[in-house]
């Protein structure tokens, strides 16, 4: 084996993809052994461990129901409980949140790891995708115990439910990865993002149903589109718009490549 | 050599960093977007930014063992990286052909939070190995570490010495066809620093190449045929590690003093001229006999049959030295299996003795004989107090004396025109280095310096001749 590991900026895109369709081969073994290791290093000196993981969303349900029961949040119109749907659209959104967070700084968190192995960009990418579905996956027991509990116990629902909620994490990571790159260059866009993205979950109809002046959120923004979509199918067996949800998950998975790309070239160019 | 692929190819390659890479945003913008996008940066670099490395062209082959000196900040780090891909060049290229291992930071990327034990199983696995196929590996790791029953505690608990020592046996315990070291075994005890050290010598035995980076010349000198010496990230000096270490400790040693003008021109006139890229490094032909002043009588051949130290009819008795001096000394006492049959004897006018008188000559003759093939065979003889404490050493570093020397009988001597030390009881101690690993390492004299009929005080007694030229008492001149 005879390859070339870098050529700095003058490396062609053709070059670049041949190292990435090399990455790519080991990348699901040292993803998934990165994975684990961040999954411990995050909770291996607490002394509950990974329930906490699952405490989170446990909490915002726990909250919803309550604040239903007392009346303090009501609201009329919708298709399914006001618990079910704050709950589920508020994870579905932290789901995305997280991810976005999580690739959006994934430089300056594995800045030891790259400093001192020659991992390959992809496997960087690989663990985020296993972190961001691990801390996903704490999340469904909630709704799908909430769902349960609201009497929505269709099967097939459930199971699409289950299949369409990773595009929430994959947005997330595909924004992140295409900005991580940028972080370098000023710190200020990690703390923008997370400052700006809390208003973006209000207009994505999270919690509050997007009525009104809001509802052109439904037709524009590809978060608005995911959550909305999801949270109907786990309900009600159907989407909200269908070819709408269809062409952002193309769009996640195109900009999901670009994004790999960026990451690729930049990872070791800007240390 | 160089006939086979080398195991890493580095070809004008360069990095360029931002003085402060915050400040200018746009431009960083710039340059990521450049650099995704393919395109080459459309701007000049200026004063905001600096070559960390420049120009640098390296090919190293299996076997290969390069020393990268400089002083701080001179860029040996960054050329590490780049050479070990964990850093992309921002101009040239880096072919590689084979296995990398690189210990640049103390504790080669630990997780501070996890155990020992779970980063050494991260690092087999980032490594590209399996650890459950390899069960073996993962024991030799623990146990070369001497890690003992803290495998199993956080790495924050650790001390130094125990990250590096697990870093370097993560290391050199994967196979690689390259190891690349930067100043990392200058930590630890001197125990584990020696076994370190034999570890790196039986991986270049092996074939494995190496890229050393240290400060310490004689670990240049001792384990690598080749040296590069990077000065403001480009190479200024390529040639044998016996030239280019002794060219940077002279540099080293004018930048530490103020020095005139014409001193330093003299200098930089004899400083080695940057490599030519058509130029073949090569080792000189070892001399058989160094001499650090000039107009020296010649030893013994080494055919002499009076040469008393391997002379069949004389016993050499290891000098009876309690066990705490020896450890004063250096630490404990090395003794292994590769050197038998050593002995020495201490000689004025060709007769043994114990006693030399202050300022008289003497000679010190050795011989041992090695009973394997071993590399980079050099011995030091350094001259103890009585209370351990090192005074002199003489080594056949210099003038590469006894480099080549693969295995047989080895018989060496030393004449001392004049010791200089003043009266009183000494030590004078042998260590048989591989590279800078120990092979037989004892105290193998007691020397007594009896006094002259003159007076000596303190430590040193120079050899000197005192002169009165005039004494005037009142106005009568008194010619001596």
């Amino acid at each position: 084996m005879y390859f070339k590991l870098a050529s700095g900026v003058l490396q062609t895109a053709r070059q670049t993809l041949l190292d990435m369709r090399r990455g790519v081969k080991s990348a699901p073994a040292q993803g998934w052994h990165l994975a684990i290791r961040d999954i411990r290093i995050e909770y291996v000196q607490t002394k509950l461990g990974l329930f906490w993981a699952f405490l989170e969303p446990l909490v915002i349900a726990f909250v919803f129901i309550a604040l239903r029961r007392n009346g303090v949040l009501e609201i009329n119109g919708l298709d399914m409980p006001f618990a079910l749907f704050a709950v589920c659209g508020i994870l579905i959104w932290q789901s995305f949140f997280d991810s976005l967070m999580l690739a959006l700084s994934s430089l300056q968190r594995a800045g030891n790891l790259i400093g001192n192995y020659a991992v390959a960009p992809e496997s960087l990418i690989a663990s985020m995708i296993f972190r961001s579905h691990f801390m996903m996956i704490m999340r469904l027991p909630i709704i799908l115990g909430l769902a349960t509990f609201y009497g929505y116990t269709d099967i097939l629902n459930i199971i699409v439910f289950i299949l369409l909620m990773p595009m929430a994490v994959f947005a997330g990571l595909a924004l992140g990865f295409l900005a991580a790159p940028f972080t370098l260059a000023s710190a200020d866009l990690k703390i923008a993002v997370g400052v700006f993205s809390r208003p973006l979950m209000y207009l994505s109809g999270a919690i509050f149903p997007l009525t009104g002046g809001l509802e052109i959120f439904l037709y524009y923004n590809p978060i608005a589109i995911i959550i909305e979509n999801t949270r109907l199918y786990l309900i009600d067996g159907r989407f909200h718009d269908g070819s709408a949800f269809g062409f952002v998950c193309v769009g996640v998975v195109g900009i999901f490549l670009l994004a790999s790309f960026a990451f690729h070239r930049t990872m070791r160019a800007f240390l | 050599m160089t006939n086979s692929i080398p195991i890493i190819s580095a070809a004008d390659i360069g990095k360029s960093f931002a003085r402060n890479p915050r400040k200018n945003v746009s431009r960083g913008v710039g340059d990521i977007l450049c650099n995704i996008c393919c395109m080459p940066l459309t701007f000049d670099r200026d004063d905001q930014e600096f070559w960390a490395v420049e120009n640098v062209s390296l090919d190293i082959y299996p076997g290969d063992a390069i020393g990268i000196i400089g002083r701080n900040g001179g860029g040996k780090t960054t050329l590490m990286k780049l050479l070990a891909g964990l850093l992309t060049p921002s101009r040239g290229s880096v072919q590689i052909n084979g296995e990398i291992q690189a210990l640049i930071n103390l504790g080669a990327g630990f997780n501070q939070r996890l155990s020992g034990r779970e980063n050494v199983i991260n690092g087999i696995a980032l490594r590209g190995f399996n650890a459950n196929k390899y069960p073996d590996l993962f024991e030799q790791i623990i146990d070369f570490s001497e890690i003992g029953p803290f495998i199993d505690s956080p790495v924050e608990t650790y001390s130094s010495g125990m990250k590096s020592r697990l870093g370097f046996a993560l290391c050199a315990f994967l196979e690689p066809d390259l190891i690349v070291i930067d100043e990392a075994l200058s930590v630890g005890d001197i125990a584990f620093q020696n076994k370190c050290r034999m570890q790196l010598q039986s991986m270049k035995q092996k074939g494995v190449a190496m890229l050393l980076v240290s400060h310490s010349m004689t670990n240049i000198k001792q384990f690598c045929d080749r040296a590069i010496w990077l000065k403001d990230g480009k190479v200024h000096a390529d040639g044998t590690a016996e030239d280019i270490t002794a060219d940077y400790m002279l540099f080293m040693d004018e930048q530490s003093t103020n020095i005139a003008p014409i001193r330093q021109a003299q200098i930089e006139k004899s400083t080695r001229k940057p490599v030519n890229k058509s130029d073949k490094w090569h080792v000189s032909s070892a001399p058989a006999i160094y001499t650090n002043t000039q107009d020296k009588p010649d030893l013994k051949n080494e055919g002499d049959t009076s040469f008393l130290a391997n002379n069949r009819n004389f016993s050499w008795e290891r000098p009876a030295i309690s066990e705490h001096i020896v450890a004063e000394c250096y630490g404990g006492f090395v003794e292994m299996s590769d050197i038998s049959d050593f002995s020495a004897v201490l000689l004025t006018d060709e007769t043994p003795t114990d006693s030399v008188q202050v300022n008289q000559p003497f000679t010190i003759e050795y011989s041992f004989h090695l009973d394997r093939q071993v590399r980079d065979l050099n011995v030091s003889l350094v001259f103890h107090t009585i209370d351990g404490e090192r005074l002199a050493t003489i080594s056949t570093l210099n003038g590469n004396l006894l480099k080549k020397t693969t295995n047989g009988r080895v018989l060496c001597g030393v004449l001392i025109d004049d010791l200089c030390f003043a009266p009183g009881e000494y030590i004078a101690t042998i260590s048989i280095h591989e590279g800078s690993a120990y092979l037989w390492r004892d105290a193998i004299l007691s020397l007594k310096i009896s006094p002259q009929r003159y007076m000596v005080w303190n430590k040193i007694s120079l050899s000197y001749e005192y002169r009165v030229f005039e004494i005037t008492v009142g106005t009568k001149k008194i010619e001596q």
